[in-house]
């Protein structure tokens, strides 16, 4: 596969004589040995450095075009990790799951966060899609993370229920939908709603949300969420005024228009 | 600053009227004295506890914690049950606790009451080898001996294996009944296994065990834990008498009425006793870190570098809890916001 490629080059600048002994003989050791190799995962800390790994744009353009996403930021320990997951016997199904199944289930904070991340690396894509959504439903902020952010697994094979709940829960944590992946392709109309649910929620008890989830809602405005995106020009917040001009600039509803004009003229007006 | 009031009304008050330490000073002003101190607890069931102590210990000056497995109140049925609390002390208590820019660590082990289901036994002893390798464990235990059976010491012995063949040090839970024998016991075994003393942690001694215990070359670990255990009066008494040099306290809260803030508070009283600050950090904070910093687990910048001064720091750019809740503590104030 052409990540583990990819590891390597980046493994052979970053890792340390005895970094690089440990490995060899641990990918000696375990060929075809299972549970050598899920030892080696779990030990793994024991051996190998957590110093952040720091790509150059050519690497990471690589790795963007060979698996849609770049370990650029990881810390080391996790590319290793990876590099060792890779090295699973994929030809029997049964006997690959299991043994990843076994790491799942007594994953520790860090590992269960790892092997989410990886879920996209893995063979049997489908076998992986209730490990995927219980990571969701974590409330262990790297594990969640993990599956949410910089993770294309989610938008490929999430139904829609799970992949509004993924982005819901995003925002109701207070964390920027910004690294998701594919959110504009799986925008939907029932989302638009739940965020706006959300809002009113949060107006209600006097707290905020943050101006950028609207931009999952500008696609669907229509006569009830156009309401909405009226508040945001009477909010006192200048990123919610702004998000409003351009929800109604970019929105095919006609009164979207009208509201644009309305309040671009009590602007003007206010000003002198 | 005398509460009067109080020692006329305690009909179980038996020290020196004179030696009233813990009387005359509550823990508010005591927490002066031992300000930009840090404290590492190497025994406290975080499971059992709340968010509350980890603010509390937080602001107490407590930078991270040992998190032995232990018997959780109510015996377990299934391996299952066995496998999801191994997975929250490496998982979600691990996570819990860096919430509040507390260093988490376990030791792994099957306690020594449970040794006595000996089909449950044979099934945790399977799982064990899944958890010892892991990130952040320190160590095996508490294992030890509870009624001193034959079948506690069964599982004492082949988990001793274990940590040998792990290079692992090994955190001793010694018996509340028959505690001097079974402390004797314990190392006799220990020494047998050949296991360097200096990898073993023996805890929750007494003025009876702890002379045998560092005359055996071992740590002498202390819980101060009220009622049943020790008295942190009795425990300066004990580092006068004895030095600080293998000597670590912990508090071992619990599902008990225990105290979580055990560790800082005693370290304010050796303060007011006249202990030096050399002695206070050996037994609060350095030695528990050079006897389970053997498993090479433990790096001093996990928790050297965290700012009390901007907790959020420490939150490494995740969201506190549920939503956007912020780590302040509000105890003192009406409003809930």
């Amino acid at each position: 596969m052409t990540f583990i490629k990819l590891a390597k080059e980046i493994l052979a600048s970053n890792v340390s004589t005895d970094e690089n002994l440990w490995l060899d003989n641990i990918v000696f050791i375990s060929r075809d040995n299972e549970k050598n190799l899920q030892t080696a995962f779990i030990a793994m800390p024991r051996y190998i450095k957590k110093t952040e790994i720091v790509l150059n744009n050519e690497i990471k353009n690589r790795f963007l075009e060979a698996v849609n996403f770049s370990p650029d930021g990881w810390s080391l320990d996790k590319l290793v990790r990876a590099f060792i997951i890779l090295h699973f016997n994929a030809s029997n199904e049964k006997h690959y799951v299991k043994g990843l199944e076994d790491l799942f289930e007594t994953a520790e904070m860090n590992e269960l966060a790892t092997l989410n991340s990886f879920i996209p690396l893995l063979a049997y894509p489908n076998n992986w899609l209730s490990h995927a959504k219980e990571a969701v439903r974590s409330n262990i902020g790297p594990v969640f993370d993990a599956i949410a952010f910089n993770n294309p697994y989610p938008s490929n094979y999430f139904d829609e229920a799970a992949w509004n709940q993924l982005v819901l829960k995003t925002i109701f944590c207070g964390k920027s939908i910004q690294n998701i992946h594919g959110l504009k392709e799986r925008s939907n109309k029932e989302l638009a709603y739940m965020i706006s649910g959300l809002a009113h929620e949060r107006w209600a008890a006097g707290r905020t949300i943050s101006a950028e989830v609207w931009e999952l809602v500008i696609p669907f405005i229509d006569g009830f969420l156009i309401n909405d995106i009226e508040k945001l020009f009477q909010s006192e917040n200048k990123q919610d005024q702004d998000t409003a001009k351009l929800a109604c600039t970019q929105s095919n509803f006609r009164p979207a228009k009208d509201l644009l004009k309305r309040y671009a003229d009590a602007v003007i007006n206010a000003e002198f | 600053m005398k509460n009067n009031l109080h020692v006329e009304n305690s009909s179980h008050w038996e020290g020196n009227i004179d030696d009233m330490s813990s009387c005359e000073m509550n823990w508010k002003e005591a927490k002066e004295l031992i300000k930009g101190m840090t404290f590492f607890d190497p025994h406290i069931h975080m499971v059992s506890r709340t968010t509350d102590d980890y603010q509390a210990m937080a602001e107490a000056g407590i930078v991270a914690i040992i998190e032995p497995a232990f018997w959780v109140g109510q015996p377990r049925t299934g391996i299952s049950t066995f496998k999801d609390y191994y997975n929250s002390l490496v998982g979600w208590e691990r996570f819990r606790s860096s919430q509040f820019g507390i260093k988490h660590y376990c030791t792994i082990g099957l306690n020594s009451k449970e040794a006595n289901n000996e089909d449950l036994a044979e099934q945790v002893m399977a799982i064990l080898p899944l958890y010892i390798h892991k990130e952040g464990v320190v160590g095996i235990g508490e294992i030890g001996f509870d009624d001193q059976t034959k079948a506690e010491e069964k599982y004492f012995r082949l988990q001793l294996e274990l940590a040998k063949n792990a290079k692992l040090p090994v955190q001793i839970h010694t018996p509340h009944r028959d505690k001097k024998r079974g402390t004797q016991r314990s190392m006799d075994i220990c020494n047998e296994h050949g296991i360097d003393s200096y990898m073993i942690i023996i805890d929750h001694n007494n003025e009876e065990t702890t002379k045998m215990v560092l005359d055996g070359g071992f740590w002498a670990a202390f819980t101060i834990y009220p009622s049943t255990k020790m008295g942190n009066e009795r425990m300066v008494n004990l580092i006068q008498q004895y030095g600080s040099e293998k000597i670590m306290l912990n508090s071992a809260a619990d599902w008990g009425i225990s105290d979580p803030l055990a560790v800082p508070k005693t370290a304010a009283l050796m303060k007011m006793k006249g202990l030096s600050n050399q002695d206070i950090k050996k037994v609060t904070y350095q030695n528990a870190i050079d006897a389970f910093g053997q498993s090479g687990q433990i790096y001093l910048q996990d928790f050297q570098k965290i700012n009390r001064a901007d907790q959020s720091i420490t939150y490494n750019g995740n969201s506190v809890l549920r939503g956007g809740q912020q780590p302040q503590n509000t105890r003192e104030s009406v409003f809930i916001k």
